[in-house]
């Protein structure tokens, strides 16, 4: 039985601001690939395929909501956790190899990549771990404990690789760890002892992770190859100006010179197309995201209901972060896609899955679980 | 339950606590980055304008097709053909892709992967510019090429209309050759149009007609895809076509002249007396312009620009000569005009002539006796001529040589045409240093000594002789017509000088030259052909001395001694004598002018 009042307990403000950022997602993914839209005869029509996910992920938002609360999802946890690291060493050993990465797995017919699946069980298992051992919170155990559970999907994403997902486990897991309570001693600790190992991080790093990250300091090294992204993002965005080209009217977006431009460059095609006004907007509709999730956060009753909700939030913020900012060199392009307004099945569903949670939290604030 | 109800009361105070001081960072955070985005977007903006437009916005220049050039019956002497020439846009070559396209081209091409390579890689070059790979590509590579052509992001083949000289060496000397313009005249020419990948007229008609020739440039402004694929054209300008130069040259004329040299140095012209137009003009050896359009024949081209036998150099108007023997003429018009010289006065040679301590030679060392005028001419005796010039001012030669054209340049359609030397007492202070002798006007009256000639000079002497006094500027264009056939401009027939002589004293040469050829024992008696009545001037002119002495052969006749229609000069280097070499070739000339008159009235009957 389908229990309607659910729906009068909503957060409505929290889906509102959801389904617009999802709808410009889908103009700018139109925008993005009319072109080859065109050139295909509407053959290869990505605005229509995001629809059809957007719808599907719907379903499964509203699947969450009536037959899911997050309470429920918090009894088995640990096994989507395990689940999930197994998906992703299946990845690694069988995955699809596109763009120079394992990340896809193909199963009957879908195209899914685990490490955006690996974002959200490993919130859910972090935050179960913080909410059982909260009484520790002084204790170096409590910080050591989720680290040694963060680092096996790391390690694990980073050897697809996927340098974008990794970087969005790290302020995750801090702010997860800060706001539970640890210790800021050993925060600190653990945030120097960070810093001073990047050295070895970087040798863990591949080749071409290595070049993305010099790019990034000089895009002009290498113009055509690996900097030319970067710098033609950049002259994408800048040419924006204030007001925009107007929507398909991107020179940058329309003649092919942005690549990647309805995936992980879709927010190039936002500024050069609705300028700074309409970077603005996004930007901002992502903050009333980020603030409404930190908001139920508080407002929750339930430990583990709350570092959730604080894992969710910090994870679309670091998207949002470390997406826009590659889009004009403030961050390392790394293939990290744009919760809600790229391209792209698997990273729609997260993003789905991500605020069905919220809303569930929001829905049972009032209880302690 | 109750397990946690402490801890979490005691956490959830801490928890707004800490959660402000996320807000806090998480605010900080969004305030940077939407700076970066306020400076790109607005304080960097128009900076980044500038680069999408550059990104997109390409001229294109549309080559025109160069002006073609005509004989004077309409038969094209030089076209254009087009050009299939590899180009690449260096801008849209993927980085990562570069040792594919060099090494797949290098196949196709058969030109080494580095050279292409260094090419893609060019750094000081202007941009957007597309930088030539390869030019002149056959009809297989370029279907290679097209049929494979996404392997090869930012190469294009283009069609360039280049010249085609139809006839190889034909009139080489005449049209001249183009080149490609240096970085240096760049920088010159570009205000009147020229862009950098333009071929400029380097010699001959190509040269002096390059402002007609030319034509203008079209353009395209295109909008183009990251590849460099046009996506849109934004706006257009047809090319103007170069207009049509159409020449004197009697192209059958031509071929013979140029066949009766075969492998000796020198140079042949051919005039119409009457008007001054060049029906002929060869010098040799010649060269094929079409090495400098093809590529890769600098090997060739650095033998022509670097071989002792001055390949380039147009010995008709670019060279000076001593007219030798030929100049006697103009003495003895002098003489007769002065009225220091009649028929009746004879001098007698025994092969020398005294002049103080020095001694002059006949060439015929036994001597020629008795002579007047006419046989001197005929015999080109060197001891009338002394005597004759003995008794003459050099200012008087130097004004009848100037009256005739001598020591200035004819004006003829060609460029760097030279002036020669008609001396004088001045000349010779200014030049030399020294005052002019006696013995200079004895080697002057038979054309030797400072005296310096250019074959084209010769020939409009030659023709003012010929048609009574009327010194023509030679004539090479006859007009230059548009590509829609409108005639821009003619070439009206130009008299240098009219020369003031009496007609008795024209018909005394005449007959004089008359007898050279028609009588028995004229020194050009091998220019004699049946059906016509000639007249010339042979001259042998020594150069260097004792055993490194070579001599070179004059010759220069008129045909029909009636009413001339074509004068001939021929000049040999390295010759017996203008009697046994010049002659019989004007001779062939003379004949085949003649078969081939007889050929046009019996047409027009």
């Amino acid at each position: 039985m389908l229990n309607l009042k659910i729906l009068k307990q909503l957060n409505y403000p929290l889906l509102i601001v959801t389904l617009t950022i999802l709808i410009i997602g889908i103009f700018f993914i139109y925008s993005a690939s009319y072109q080859i839209t065109l050139v295909t005869n509407a053959e290869i029509n990505y605005a229509a395929k995001q629809v059809v996910w957007s719808i599907i992920s719907l379903i499964v938002f509203f699947l969450i909501i009536f037959f899911l609360s997050y309470d429920k999802i918090k009894l088995f946890t640990y096994p989507l956790f395990i689940v999930n690291i197994v998906t992703l060493l299946i990845v690694l050993a069988f995955g699809s190899e596109r763009y120079g990465a394992q990340r896809w797995l193909s199963i009957g017919g879908f195209i899914l990549q685990p490490s955006e699946f690996a974002k959200l069980t490993f919130i859910l298992a972090l935050a179960k771990l913080l909410s059982y051992d909260i009484q520790n919170h002084k204790s170096i155990w409590f910080i050591i404990k989720p680290l040694i559970l963060s680092f096996i999907p790391i390690i694990l994403i980073l050897k697809q690789p996927d340098l974008g997902t990794t970087l969005t486990f790290f302020p995750v897991l801090f702010a997860m760890l800060f706001v539970a309570g640890a210790s800021i001693k050993y925060l600190s600790i653990l945030l120097i002892s960070g810093v001073s190992a990047l050295p070895f991080f970087w040798i863990m790093l591949k080749e071409y992770q290595k070049n993305r990250i010099r790019v990034f300091w000089d895009p002009n090294m290498d113009p055509t190859g690996l900097g030319y992204q970067s710098i033609q993002s950049k002259i994408a965005v800048g040419s924006g100006g204030l007001f925009g080209k107007g929507w398909l009217h991107g020179t940058q977006n329309q003649l092919n010179f942005l690549p990647k431009r309805y995936t992980d460059f879709i927010f190039s095609v936002v500024g050069e197309e609705w300028g700074f006004i309409g970077v603005c907007i996004v930007l901002a509709l992502y903050l009333c995201l980020v603030i409404i999730g930190l908001y139920i956060a508080s407002k929750s009753k339930d430990t583990f209901g709350k570092l959730l909700g604080i894992g969710i939030s910090i994870m679309i913020l670091g998207h949002v972060m470390i997406n826009t900012g590659m889009t004009v060199g403030l961050t390392p392009i790394t293939g990290l896609p744009l919760l809600m307004l790229s391209y792209g099945g698997s990273s729609v569903l997260t993003a789905m899955i991500s605020i069905a949670l919220l809303e569930s939290i929001w829905i049972k604030r009032k209880y302690d679980f | 339950m109750a397990r946690y109800r402490q801890a979490d009361e005691y956490f959830t105070n801490l928890f707004e606590g800490r959660i402000k001081v996320l807000i806090i960072i998480i605010l900080f955070s969004y305030g940077i980055l939407i700076f970066k985005f306020w400076k790109v977007q607005i304080a960097e903006g128009d900076v980044y304008k500038g680069f999408a437009l550059n990104n997109r916005i390409r001229s294109v220049i549309i080559q025109p097709p160069r002006g073609k050039i005509f004989d004077s019956e309409g038969s094209i002497l030089a076209d254009n053909r087009p050009s299939f020439d590899v180009e690449v846009m260096i801008e849209d070559v993927p980085n990562d892709k570069k040792e594919e396209i060099s090494h797949g081209l290098s196949e196709i091409l058969n030109i080494p992967q580095k050279s292409i390579l260094k090419t893609i890689n060019l750094s000081r070059r202007v941009p957007y510019v597309p930088e030539k790979i390869a030019r002149d590509i056959d009809i297989c590579q370029l279907t290679e090429i097209q049929e494979t052509r996404e392997k090869f992001p930012g190469i294009n083949v283009q069609a360039i209309p280049v010249r085609d000289y139809k006839k190889g060496k034909f009139a080489s000397h005449i049209l001249g050759y183009i080149g490609k313009i240096s970085p240096s005249e760049y920088t010159q020419l570009k205000e009147k149009g020229y862009y950098i990948q333009d071929y400029i007229g380097r010699m001959g008609i190509e040269n002096v007609m390059e402002g007609y020739l030319k034509g203008e440039h079209g353009g395209m402004q295109i909008q183009v895809d990251n590849r460099g694929y046009t996506d849109k054209i934004l706006g257009s300008k047809d090319p103007v076509p170069g207009s049509d130069i159409y020449l004197t040259i009697d192209s059958a004329l031509q071929e013979k002249v140029e066949s009766v040299m075969q492998d000796k140095s020198g140079a042949i012209i051919v005039m119409d007396p009457r008007n001054g137009n060049v029906l002929a003009l060869s010098s040799t050896p010649s060269f094929d312009p079409n090495i400098f359009v093809k590529p890769t024949q600098s090997a060739q081209i650095n033998k022509i620009f670097s071989s002792k036998k001055k390949y380039l150099i147009n010995r008709a108007i670019r060279e000076q000569y001593p007219p030798g023997s030929t100049f006697k003429v103009l003495v003895a018009i002098t003489a007769l005009e002065k009225g220091t010289l009649s028929t009746r006065d004879y001098y007698f040679c025994n092969g020398k002539f005294y002049l103080g301590s020095l001694v002059f030679k006949c060439w015929y060392k036994y001597g020629h006796g008795n002579v007047n005028i006419i046989d001197a001419i005929r015999y080109s005796c060197n001891v009338f001529f002394y005597n004759v010039g003995h008794r003459l001012k050099v200012k008087d030669i130097h004004k009848w040589a100037d009256q005739f054209g001598f020591g200035k340049k004819t004006g003829i359609d060609l460029d760097k045409e030279i002036e020669g030397v008609n001396p004088s007492n001045e000349w010779k202070k200014r030049n030399i240093g020294e005052s002019w002798y006696p013995g200079d006007t004895i080697n002057l009256s038979i054309g030797q000594g400072y005296m310096l000639i250019t074959p084209i000079q010769l020939a409009c002497y030659l023709c003012a002789i010929a048609n009574g006094g009327l010194l023509y500027k030679p004539r090479l264009i006859d007009k230059i017509v548009s590509t829609s056939g409108e005639i821009i401009a003619t070439n009206p027939v130009k008299v240098n000088n009219k020369i003031n002589m009496s007609d008795k004293n024209y018909k005394i040469i005449r007959q004089g030259m008359a007898e050279v050829v028609e009588s028995r024992y004229g020194t050009g008696s091998k220019a004699r052909v049946k059906g016509f009545t000639a007249s010339g001037k042979t001259g042998t002119i020594q150069m260097g001395f004792k055993e490194n002495q070579i001599n070179h052969a004059w010759f220069m006749g008129f045909a029909p001694n009636e009413a001339p229609e074509i004068a001939i000069v021929i000049f040999i280097e390295n010759a017996v004598s203008g009697g046994t070499d010049a002659a019989p070739i004007a001779g062939e000339i003379l004949d085949f002018y003649l078969y081939k008159r007889g050929k046009n009235i019996a047409k027009k009957d």
